[in-house]
């Protein structure tokens, strides 16, 4: 099993929790840090090796995570990460805009740890790396 | 006949024909040529009766006048009859013998004749002549009917003209008020928008959590893992705190809405010597300094200026550095309504209050400045800092309710100044 290394940008401590336990349980090949807004996210990943996927919460304090996505999807740098929408926000606008601005997929936060849990099925089976 | 030909009886005019002679079969004979034609025919022996029968009738549309009569001939009755106003418009046609030179018919002319005719009188050429003048005093009755009917309308057109210059002015009116109405609904929509974006998120946020959390501890129980339990319950608890803290501030904010009476004589100095008696426990905890200097008394609502000063303050507490106790000053000046920005024409000459509130605390960008004072716009997540977003959208609103405007200048690291600008004198 290929270890996947995952940033999840999200200012809301219980959902990052919640995310790092259930996948601690069902995926555990995931190495997963958290940072809790886009200014962080930005910083961390000049710092480190390039993450295999990077999970957004839109709605952030400083940075929010439209304006990572543009910053993100601007360089080449990072022209092989996934990136992965969870927000609370379900409006048809926000998904257009983020799968336009090219987001990989569009995750709305569940209410159950089935949905939770399917969700990160779903990026554990995500194949990673470099398929160029 | 002919009278019934007369357009839609607009002109009912009966004619009426005066005929002067002193001959008795001269009068019949002439009343027999235009009997057919229906005409109403008055004799007169003289033209002294004429004058008399003119004295009661003035109707006629027509006269015809022998010239020689004894005492008073033709012409002379002509000038009298014309020396009135009223008669002046009756057509008069001499009947006479004898030609009596061109002089003679000019000074018919000159009283005011219209024709003559010739003895013996050709039966024709009299009914014609007098249908002519019959014709053209229906014409003329015609008009003058024609005439008052326009002048009746005329009259309508102008009074409706008027009553639509009223209604005019009043839509005008309605429309203005109609503007204000719309300006205000805007505001309400706005912030109704506000208030279901903030239904959709804010509030769905800690609803979410409560059934995630609740899904986590059956989860739980079924893996038989109780020790994580309490855990998840606490967050459960934690959620629905929130959700009704939410659902009160919610409920403050809107009660602001509605609330526009009370005002009265305010003296600041006593309202932020409550609102500090009532945050003593923070203060203390925090060992915050708070240095209010001598405030005004102005006319405002005192319990929503206590609950302004409360929300700066205990905001200012809440955002103080964690290895600084705070320092929070208050003070005021006067400033002239020309001096503030943003401040219309109108009040360019009145006389503001300004009140200084300045923190010593974390401070923030000054980008969000104005995002600060919208209903649940947070700049720090919940886990960082606990409240809900609204108590400065409160400040906000009673500031403006109080006719005035609130500014906020900040430095990260250095502290926050909350400007509250209120008018000296609340104009009703």
């Amino acid at each position: 099993m290929n270890e996947k290394s995952i940033i999840i940008a999200d200012d809301d401590e219980d959902d990052v929790e919640l995310f790092k336990s259930l996948a601690l349980e069902f995926c555990p090949e995931l190495q997963i840090n958290a940072v809790e807004n886009g200014n962080e996210l930005m910083r961390l990943l000049e710092l480190t090796p390039v993450p295999n996927i990077i999970i957004l919460d839109l709605n952030m304090p400083y940075k929010s995570g439209k304006e990572c996505l543009l910053e993100i999807r601007a360089r080449k740098k990072f022209d092989d990460v996934k990136v992965i929408i969870l927000s609370t926000s379900d409006h048809i606008d926000d998904m257009n805009y983020c799968m336009y601005k090219k987001a990989d997929n569009y995750f709305v936060k569940p209410s159950s740890i089935e949905g939770l849990k399917k969700i990160i099925a779903f990026i554990c089976d995500e194949k990673s790396v470099n398929y160029s | 006949m002919e009278k019934d030909k007369n357009v839609n009886g607009l002109a009912k005019a009966e004619i009426k024909i005066l005929v002067v002679d002193d001959r008795e079969d001269n009068l019949f004979s002439i009343e027999t040529i235009l009997e057919k034609n229906n005409y109403s025919i008055v004799k007169a022996n003289s033209g002294r009766s004429a004058l008399k029968v003119l004295l009661q009738q003035q109707d006629f549309t027509l006269i015809l006048m022998d010239v020689q009569m004894p005492d008073m001939n033709g012409f002379e009755t002509a000038a009298l009859i014309y020396q009135r106003d009223k008669l002046r418009h009756i057509p008069i046609i001499f009947i006479t013998a004898h030609d009596y030179g061109e002089e003679n018919i000019f000074k018919g002319y000159e009283t005011g004749g219209v024709d003559y005719i010739y003895k013996p009188i050709n039966p024709d050429l009299l009914r014609y002549k007098v249908s002519v003048f019959a014709d053209l005093y229906r014409k003329n009755h015609q008009l003058i009917l024609q005439e008052s009917i326009l002048k009746a309308v005329n009259l309508k057109l102008q009074k409706e003209i008027e009553e639509r210059t009223q209604v005019q002015e009043k839509i005008v009116l309605l429309n203005r008020q109609l503007m204000d109405n719309n300006a205000i609904l805007k505001t309400a929509n706005e912030e109704l928008d506000r208030f279901a974006f903030v239904a959709s998120h804010d509030l769905q946020e800690p609803l979410r959590k409560i059934r995630i959390f609740s899904d986590r501890v059956l989860t739980l129980f079924e893996a038989s893992k109780y020790d994580e339990v309490q855990f998840n319950l606490d967050k459960i608890i934690l959620s629905s705190k929130r959700m009704q803290q939410l659902i009160d501030d919610l409920l403050s904010y809107s009660r602001h809405t509605n609330d526009n009476t009370g005002f009265e004589e305010t003296d600041f100095n006593i309202i932020i010597k409550e609102v500090i008696s009532d945050l003593d426990h923070e203060i203390q905890k925090r060992s915050a300094r708070i240095k209010a200097s001598q405030l005004p008394t102005t006319w405002a609502i005192p319990t929503q200026i206590r609950q302004l000063f409360q929300n700066i303050i205990s905001n200012a507490l809440k955002f103080g550095k964690l290895d600084h106790s705070p320092q929070i000053e208050i003070d005021y000046d006067v400033v002239s309504g020309a001096e503030i920005a943003g401040s219309n024409e109108m009040n360019k000459e009145e006389r503001f209050y300004r009140i200084y509130c300045r923190d010593n605390g974390i401070g923030f960008d000054e980008k969000y400045a104005e995002d600060i004072f919208m209903v649940f716009k947070r700049l720090h997540s919940y886990n960082e800092f606990e409240g809900t977003g609204i108590g400065l959208s409160i400040c906000k609103k009673i500031v403006e309710r109080h006719g005035g405007f609130i500014h906020v200048k900040s430095r990260i690291n250095e502290g926050s100044t909350f400007t509250i600008t209120l008018p000296q004198k609340q104009l009703n």
